[in-house]
C-alpha cells in the first residue's frame, strides 16, 4: 500500500516537473474597448461567434457588455471585426501585464512544497502507524497546496495564449426625435433632418 | 415723370450694385471638402465627397446672453426632442472665444447620423456651424471639420 502512494506522489512530483520546464513569455494582453452599436443583442451574438470560430471562448454577457477571450495571434483580426460590427470604435484601450513576477511566485511555491513533499515520503518508510498518519495528513495538505498553485499556474497560462477583452456597448434607440418647439426660433432651426433636407438646396 | 423714372433706375441700379452684407466672420475650408451655394440664408456649406455636409450661418443674439446659456437651451432642447447626446466639448476658435460643440445622434434612413452643432457667441450674433453624416464616414471627417470650426475669426469687433 505505502508503495503503491509513493510511486502516485513521485508521478505526481515528475508532472510537476515537467509542468515547470514549459516555454514561458511573460505577458498578458487585455483590450477595453467602448463600443457604439446599434443591436447589442445582435452585436454580443457576432463577437461571441468571431471569438469561437477564431479559438476563443465566451465568459459573460449583458445587456451593457461582453466579454470574450481571443487567442493573441487574432487580436488584429478581431479588431478589424469590431469596426465593421460597431456603428464606431469609441474607445479602445490595450494593455499588456508583466506575470514574470506571479510566475516566479508561484512556481518557487511549488517547488519548495515538492521538496518538503520529498523529505515527507523518506520518512514514511521509517515511522511507526501513528507518525505515518501524521504525515500522510501533511502530504495530503501539501498536494493540495501544490495542487492550487499549479491550477494558478494554468490559469496564467490560459492567459498568456488568449487575451481577455471586455466590451462595452454604446447603443441607441431606433425612435427617430420628436420636434417639440423651442422658445428660440434659432434652436427651432436647428435639426438633422432639416439640415439634410438643406443639403439637398444647396448648388454643389 | 421722366426725372421720377430715371430716379427710380438709379436707386434700383445703385441697390443692386451695393455689395451683400459680408458674413461676420471668416473661416478655412474643411479639409477634404467643396464649397457649395446656399439658396436658403446659410452663410457658408461645404460638403465632403460621401455627402458629409457641413455649414455655418448666424443668428440673432436676443435676449442677449451668454454662450453657456445658449448652449444648456440647446442641450436640453435636443435631449428634449430625443437626440442623444454623443459628445460635448469646449472649441477654443481662432481669436480665443469660447465655443461648444454637440454631437447628437439620430437615425436617419436605415443608418445612424451624427449630427454636429456647434455654438459660439460674438456681440449681437450667435454664430452656428453644423454638420452631418452617418457615424462611420463622419469620423474620418471630424477632425477636419473641428479644424474648420477652429479657424472662425470674426470680421466686425
Amino acid at each position: 500500500m505505502k508503495i503503491i502512494k509513493v510511486t502516485i506522489i513521485l508521478l505526481f512530483i515528475c508532472s510537476s516537473l515537467m509542468f515547470g520546464q514549459q516555454n514561458i513569455s511573460y505577458l498578458t494582453y487585455q483590450l477595453d474597448i467602448f463600443l457604439l452599436v446599434l443591436d447589442p443583442d445582435q452585436a454580443a451574438i457576432d463577437i461571441i461567434m468571431f471569438a469561437e470560430e477564431s479559438g476563443g471562448y465566451f465568459l459573460h454577457s449583458s445587456e451593457q457588455g461582453i466579454n470574450v477571450r481571443i487567442p493573441i495571434n487574432n487580436l488584429s483580426s478581431f479588431t478589424a471585426f469590431l469596426r465593421e460590427t460597431g456603428e464606431e470604435v469609441e474607445d479602445y484601450s490595450p494593455t499588456a501585464i508583466d506575470i514574470r513576477e506571479e510566475i516566479i511566485y508561484l512556481e518557487s511555491g511549488i517547488n519548495s512544497r515538492q521538496e518538503i513533499l520529498e523529505k515527507n515520503i523518506e520518512l514514511i518508510e521509517e515511522t511507526n502507524m501513528e507518525d505515518t498518519l501524521a504525515i500522510e495528513a501533511e502530504i495530503i495538505r501539501l498536494l493540495n497546496e501544490i495542487e492550487q498553485l499549479k491550477g494558478r499556474l494554468r490559469r496564467i497560462d490560459i492567459e498568456r495564449g488568449y487575451a481577455l477583452v471586455n466590451i462595452r456597448f454604446s447603443f441607441l434607440s431606433r425612435s427617430i426625435p420628436n420636434n417639440i418647439e423651442s422658445m428660440f426660433s434659432w434652436i427651432n432651426s436647428l435639426g438633422l433632418y432639416s439640415f439634410l433636407e438643406k443639403g439637398n438646396t444647396y448648388e454643389w | 415723370m421722366n426725372g421720377r423714372i430715371i430716379l427710380i433706375i438709379l436707386l434700383v441700379l445703385f441697390f443692386i450694385s451695393c455689395p451683400s452684407t459680408p458674413p461676420p466672420f471668416s473661416i478655412e475650408k474643411p479639409v477634404g471638402f467643396a464649397i457649395a451655394e446656399s439658396k436658403d440664408g446659410g452663410l457658408y456649406s461645404a460638403v465632403s465627397p460621401e455627402g458629409i455636409i457641413f455649414g455655418i450661418k448666424t443668428a440673432e443674439n436676443y435676449p442677449v446672453k451668454d454662450i453657456e446659456f445658449w448652449s444648456d437651451a440647446l442641450k436640453n432642447q435636443f435631449i428634449n426632442n430625443g437626440y442623444q447626446l454623443y459628445k460635448e466639448e469646449e472649441l477654443l476658435i481662432e481669436n480665443g472665444s469660447k465655443g461648444i460643440y454637440f454631437e447628437w445622434l439620430a437615425p436617419y434612413s436605415s443608418s445612424t447620423y451624427i449630427y454636429l452643432t456647434f455654438i459660439t457667441v460674438k456681440g449681437d450674433n450667435i454664430v452656428i456651424a453644423e454638420a452631418a453624416g452617418e457615424v462611420k464616414l463622419f469620423a474620418n471627417y471630424r477632425e477636419a471639420i473641428l479644424e474648420s470650426i477652429k479657424s472662425i475669426t470674426f470680421n466686425l469687433d
